[in-house]
């Protein structure tokens, strides 16, 4: 009864500033603006988030009108509206039954997020050859820009590339992980990782000495794999163009004094 | 006004993610400078379109796809930019970080003119992510031409400013839709983006004459035409781009053609996005129009043909 009496109050309310007629009443007229903002913003979210929808199916649309209760949209671009809901799955009622879904929103906000962040042209081994080998050690170099890197708790890789295949989703498995999210080009790409090559990835984004990425590379292993092991890191790292380009004059710019 | 400042560019389509391929591909690009010739030489219905226009919001980015493609199409056509979020109406204070973001996208692109809605799009911080109608008040006219003003200031250049579509109007109004788009232009010294299918659907949705509002607009304000489609909704109509344009938007862009003469034209469509042929057609239905039209007029020099048409509609 309340709810209803509420509502003729808010009615009543809504006629006194705006006009309707036989047509409409005013509370039909600013309907329409409203069902708008919730159809527009669920459009928005199911292209920024296709495989969160996809696993959640019909309850995708009401959980987005609860995120937009939550976290209605404050800037100016549509990029942001979806930017919390990761964070907002993570703490909703249906992670108990899904609780991979926080980590799948996490990759899929991660690829929207490098999708449009800058270029920064990745380094090629003959940029890299050209530095003297002396110069190596104190080397600082750079991820891309368009680069994420974060920890998950579930293998929803695995799931997101279910999903884009066109296969039926599977239910990850449960594996602590790091996602590595990145783009060359106009392509957005992704791959799992342990927490050495993580580490090491994090010092690269800080601008670490080379030296102080490959102990990180190498974690315990002192013995003659762990050479190998590095350089192979090291021409993935060239090969998927996560590591930026160095300056004009590499050895001068890049090596500290 | 001085209506150089927004050069007849021709039929346009507005620039959208499915025909970014298909534009690239596409042959009929040229360069700015022969494009004017173009333009002004052009004998019969062309198969390609004039110019694009890309809603500013989603390229201000900081990179990426969006970006690229913006300038490999820069390189070849002339751009509008459009904006969907300067939320000019409303009474929270003018965005300075997108006011930035504004200026550094038209620096890039050195767009053609730069254009946003007349209404409001978010209060107290929030945004809607809509285009919500104002009310037609004096109040609201120096409200929304100072608000103008400043934005004008801010990026150096006049701006367009296009009429929305409505389903609701306020008791506190007490001038026309029209009136009140003539009296901010007028007041702010800015342009006007008459979006054809928008006064069509207001016209409906508020019951008055499309007609009128067309006739009633100072030909010297207006910078470019918008045409698109929209759906019945039954009680009411709804701007929801998503359609082929309707013959009595047609019609209504007949009578616009007659009144203002060579304005720019771009056709819009941003739902249900049908192949680019689909909008290049239409974009040269509007060109065969403005041709005919052109034609009753044969043999005056362009300026000299548009008053003849001005005085024919006065």
């Amino acid at each position: 009864m309340s709810a209803g009496r509420g509502e003729v109050a808010a009615n009543r309310a809504l006629a006194a500033v705006i006009r309707g007629d036989d047509r409409m009443a005013s509370a039909d007229r600013v309907a329409i603006y409203a069902g708008m903002y919730v159809a527009r913003l669920h459009e928005v979210m199911k292209e920024d988030y296709p495989a969160t929808a996809a696993v959640l199916g019909q309850s995708f649309a009401e959980i987005v009108r609860e995120y937009l209760v939550a976290y209605p949209p404050k800037k100016p671009s549509v990029f942001f509206a979806g930017q919390s809901f990761p964070a907002f799955l993570r703490s909703h009622p249906i992670c108990r039954r899904m609780p991979y879904l926080a980590d799948l929103a996490a990759l899929e906000r991660a690829m929207v997020e490098v999708f449009v962040a800058p270029d920064v042209a990745p380094l090629d081994e003959a940029a890299l050859r050209a530095i003297s080998a002396a110069d190596w050690p104190r080397l600082r170099m750079r991820t891309v820009s368009a680069l994420r890197l974060f920890e998950v708790q579930w293998r929803v890789a695995a799931l997101l590339r279910d999903v884009q295949s066109g296969r039926r989703p599977k239910k990850p498995r449960r594996g602590k992980k790091f996602l590595l999210v990145w783009r060359i080009g106009g392509r957005v790409y992704f791959r799992e990782t342990d927490a050495a090559e993580a580490a090491a990835l994090k010092l690269l984004g800080r601008g670490a000495t080379f030296d102080r990425v490959c102990e990180k590379l190498a974690g315990a292993r002192r013995d003659a794999g762990s050479v190998k092991f590095i350089m192979a890191t090291l021409r993935r790292w060239l090969r998927e163009g996560v590591i930026a380009r160095l300056g004009p004059s590499p050895a001068r710019q890049s090596v500290s004094a | 006004m001085d209506r150089s400042e927004f050069p007849f560019l021709g039929f346009g389509v507005g620039l959208r993610r499915p025909h970014y391929a298909h534009v690239l591909a596409s042959r009929s690009g040229r360069s700015h400078r022969r494009h004017r010739e173009h333009i002004r030489g052009r004998s019969g219905s062309g198969g390609g379109v004039d110019w694009f226009e890309i809603i500013s919001e989603n390229f201000m980015v900081e990179g990426g796809r969006p970006l690229e493609v913006l300038d490999a199409v820069r390189d070849r056509y002339p751009i509008a930019m459009h904006g969907v979020s300067l939320s000019i109406g409303s009474t929270d204070r003018l965005s300075r970080d997108y006011l930035s973001a504004l200026a550094k996208l038209a620096h890039r692109v050195r767009p053609a003119w730069i254009s946003d809605h007349l209404c409001w799009t978010g209060v107290g911080g929030r945004n809607l992510h809509d285009l919500l109608p104002l009310p037609f008040n004096d109040e609201a006219v120096a409200h929304v031409a100072a608000r103008i003003r400043r934005v004008q200031d801010v990026i150096e250049r006049r701006i367009a400013i296009e009429n929305v579509s409505s389903y609701m109007t306020y008791r506190c109004s007490t001038m026309t839709e029209w009136q009140f788009l003539a009296a901010v232009a007028a007041e702010a010294d800015c342009a006007i983006l008459l979006d054809i299918n928008n006064v069509f659907v207001s016209a409906f949705n508020h019951g008055f004459s499309a007609e009128e509002y067309i006739d009633s607009i100072p030909p010297e304000r207006v910078a470019q035409f918008h045409l698109a489609g929209h759906s019945d909704r039954g009680a009411y109509l709804l701007d929801s781009h998503d359609a082929p344009i309707c013959e009595e938007v047609w019609k209504l862009y007949r009578r616009a053609v007659l009144r203002f003469g060579s304005v720019s034209t771009l056709i819009e469509w941003d739902d249900k996005i049908p192949k680019f042929e689909a909008l290049a057609a239409a974009a040269n239905r509007a060109r065969r129009i403005y041709e005919e039209i052109r034609n009753l007029t044969q043999g005056r020099s362009g300026n000299a043909a548009d008053a003849e048409r001005r005085r024919r509609v006065a």
